[in-house]
């Protein structure tokens, strides 16, 4: 638990609202870390096992006579392992889950009759997956689609179909490990059946399901996830939003979205917009609805309709502390159980939607995929009836900054397309961006992204290192949290190039881009994947021969996890900011750290502080530039 | 007089040691009575400033406590613990504020640490799954 913030953007957000906090007597995720030390040091590493009845067990390595082994036998690599597994397949089910409801929604919008909004990428999809586009309309398609990528879930035989977009050699690779996801549904389940107790006992073989599950997260449920929703809701396009809690305003009635699902988001987004809505506003003395988005809600409107974005994971209790947040939306994913008793001091209402996600004290209105409007409209007439009984307790930051949004893979190509020469290059391709690596003008990329963490100096982990990899012509890309903390202190505004090393500058005034990109919400780091699968693709080389690296300088979520182990089985250098709970198996450690990159060409490696890991990721960059003799 | 010793470098911070006094002092002697019976723990393992710290009683050989006391409540056993007289004990809270070590609790009384006096041995050194706590009979 740190305590010394030096982030500019946020701190006077932060020490206002923590202030505040303690005035009305309202506890914070921060005070409850302070309460949580000393934390057992057997979680930390991973040592203690709850998988059956026998245990707890716990493995003593501290004192030399304590047991070295599980009841069962197991050893702390066995034991650390089957926990890491576990993780890494609970964050996998949960991007997954998310997937599948986009193709859930996607067939609902069919059945209602209710247009997508990205019929070529529907097409371009629906070629790709090998499904007959000449006849029938755009509706038959798009339930061929939700239904082929339903699927994709729990199909028995073969492999999943994203897994083509990676490189061949890729590909070879996982073949040769017997790693290619089979089915999302399957690849988790397996890895809790080999979990189980007496099961799996090697601690590399757990690895591999892990990674296989991990795998079926980033190049499918994640991937689903993205191309279903920008196919349902738009692909995002380059534009400006307002960001940190700032957005707030003193006389419209604000409401807070904060989860994961883009259906319940885009529904309020038509909610509040609805003319019949703002008159009752209105009726009830507001001057508008002032929606707003938090985490990667937050992310995904604002994306798509410029929705501003209140704040990250760590924000959550603060937005309501302002006092002035009519109704905080959630649907599922790190919403703090918290935010009931955070909302009881004040006027706001929590209201949970998702059968996936209700939390005692709060107001459950259970959002109808059938009836998305009607649902988001109730919610809607909630937070405006509860306009009223705003006391004078209120403090909005002024703080809020600006920048630029919605670098989806598309908009990255069509920019990439305005700098290419019509005549001797086809566009549609990432050659610009090769070429701009390969010239050294930049010297790579790096990718940003994951959650808070009081371990760690909050937000400032994620804007310094963006800040030192730009100074040193790299290339940011960031999702989630990370983006929300880039956005809040400025990095993504035009200005920032003047932060950005000389060849990089160059690069994005060229291109009219920041150097920090908004690439979307957690799962849409698929996006990222299949980028540098396109640039692989392009150079002829594997991922893992790419000068990219990846951070999560301040990630705490199971998701994270599978996160970072599909993107080191994908073959990139991964720097995690906060250790997961393996330590106690050193020989695990060794695998994640060092072994692993004999294997897929990626591996982990473990840095607190961002000018370090800024320093290692740029070692690892320049070490790629070398090998590839560029 | 039973001492114990602790080895702030061996603990992990499991809390073990918590559960287990907690559990020594219910009528039942298990964890779920505890919390039943709302019962706390007579040692606690802290985080003061990154260092992890004990806060139980140290047997003192002229405890402050005592000395604090408006009623003269409290009372030094002949096995070294300090006891308290509930008749007149008025939970007043001084002897809180004297221990330098912060080993007192008031619930509402104060809760002082008996070294599981009917017990064949502290219960928190021998749940020590480290064996940071260790008993010294001195």
């Amino acid at each position: 638990m740190q305590d010394n913030r030096n982030c500019n953007s946020c701190e006077p957000v932060l020490n206002a609202l923590l202030k505040k906090a303690k005035e009305d007597k309202v506890e914070t995720v921060w005070d409850r870390a302070r309460a949580m030390q000393p934390q057992c040091g057997f979680g930390e590493m991973g040592v203690c096992c709850t998988n059956c009845s026998m245990g707890p067990c716990r493995i003593v390595k501290i004192s030399p006579d304590g047991p070295k082994k599980g009841i069962c036998g197991a050893t702390e690599d066995i034991i650390a392992a089957r926990n890491l597994a576990r993780s890494i397949a609970a964050g996998a089910a949960a991007h997954s889950d998310h997937g599948r409801d986009m193709a859930e929604a996607l067939l609902d919008s069919v059945e209602q009759k209710r247009p997508v909004k990205d019929k070529e990428k529907l097409k371009f999809l629906a070629e790709e997956w090998g499904i007959e586009t000449s006849n029938g309309g755009i509706e038959e398609l798009a339930a061929k689609v939700a239904k082929t990528a339903l699927e994709e879930f729990g199909k028995p035989f073969g492999h999943l179909r994203f897994i083509e977009r990676a490189p061949k050699k890729r590909k070879e690779i996982w073949e040769k490990l017997n790693v290619i996801p089979r089915a999302i549904d399957r690849d988790v389940v397996e890895v809790l059946h080999s979990t189980h107790m007496g099961c799996d006992a090697d601690y590399r073989n757990i690895m591999n399901s892990a990674v296989r599950a991990a795998l079926s997260d980033g190049w499918g449920g994640s991937m689903i996830g993205t191309e279903l929703s920008d196919i349902l809701f738009g692909t995002p396009v380059p534009h400006e939003v307002e960001a940190n809690l700032g957005v707030l305003k003193k006389d419209s009635v604000n409401i807070v979205i904060h989860g994961h699902e883009p259906t319940l988001s885009e529904a309020m987004v038509i909610a509040v917009n609805d003319p019949e809505m703002l008159e009752i506003a209105k009726s009830q003395g507001a001057e508008s609805i002032n929606l707003v988005g938090m985490c990667c809600t937050g992310n995904e409107i604002s994306m798509r309709h410029s929705v501003p974005m209140a704040g990250n994971f760590f924000q959550q209790e603060l937005a309501i502390i302002t006092g002035a947040v009519e109704a905080m939306v959630v649907d599922v994913q790190c919403i703090m159980p918290s935010l009931t008793q955070v909302s009881k001091c004040y006027h706001t209402k929590l209201i949970t939607t998702s059968r996936k996600a209700k939390i005692p004290g709060a107001i459950h209105m259970e959002f109808d995929d059938k009836k998305p409007v009607e649902c988001a409209k109730r919610i809607v007439q909630e937070a405006i009836l509860n306009f009223k009984n705003r006391t004078g307790n209120i403090l909005i930051p002024e703080e809020k900054s600006k920048g630029k949004v919605g670098y989806s893979l598309e908009a990255i190509i069509k920019i990439l397309d305005g700098v290419t020469n019509t005549f001797a290059h086809p566009s549609g391709t990432v050659k610009p961006l090769a070429d701009a690596i390969k010239s050294g003008v930049v010297r790579g990329a790096a990718a940003i992204v994951g959650c808070n963490n009081h371990r760690v100096p909050y937000d400032e982990c994620h804007v310094e290192l963006a800040k030192e990899l730009i100074k040193n012509d790299v290339l940011v890309v960031t999702t989630g949290c990370g983006a929300h903390a880039c956005i809040k202190s400025g990095l993504m505004s035009d200005d920032t190039v003047k932060l950005a090393g000389k060849g990089l500058a160059t690069a994005c005034s060229l291109l009219k881009i920041p150097p920090v990109l908004h690439m979307g919400s957690c799962v849409d780091i698929s996006r990222i994947l299949k980028l540098v699968s396109m640039v692989a693709n392009y150079m002829d080389v594997d991922i893992k021969d790419l000068p990219v690296a990846a951070a999560a300088p301040e990630w705490m979520s199971e998701k994270a996890l599978s996160i970072g182990t599909y993107a080191v089985a994908s073959g990139i250098y991964v720097v995690l900011g906060v250790s997961p709970q393996i330590t106690g198996s050193e020989n695990l450690t060794k695998y994640l750290t060092s072994d692993m990159e004999n294997v897929y060409g990626g591996k982990f490696d473990i840095e607190p502080d961002p000018v370090k890991a800024a320093r290692k990721i740029l070692n690892h960059i320049e070490n790629k530039r070398k090998l590839l003799q560029i | 007089m039973v001492k114990i010793s602790f080895n702030k470098d061996l603990c992990m911070g499991c809390k073990t040691c918590e559960l287990a006094c907690a559990a020594a002092h219910s009528r039942v002697k298990s964890i779920m009575g505890a919390i039943k019976e709302n019962k706390i723990s007579r040692i606690r393992i802290k985080k003061v400033s990154g260092k992890i710290k004990l806060e139980q009683c140290m047997l003192c050989k002229n405890p402050k406590c005592m000395d604090s006391c408006p009623t003269k409540s409290l009372s030094k056993d002949e096995n070294g613990t300090v006891k308290v007289n509930y008749l007149t004990c008025t939970g007043c809270g001084l002897c809180k504020e004297a221990c330098p070590f912060g080993a007192i609790v008031l619930e509402p009384f104060p809760t002082l640490c008996d070294r599981c006096e009917k017990a064949p041995e502290p219960l928190c050194a021998r749940a020590c799954p480290t064996k940071a706590l260790k008993v010294k009979a001195v």
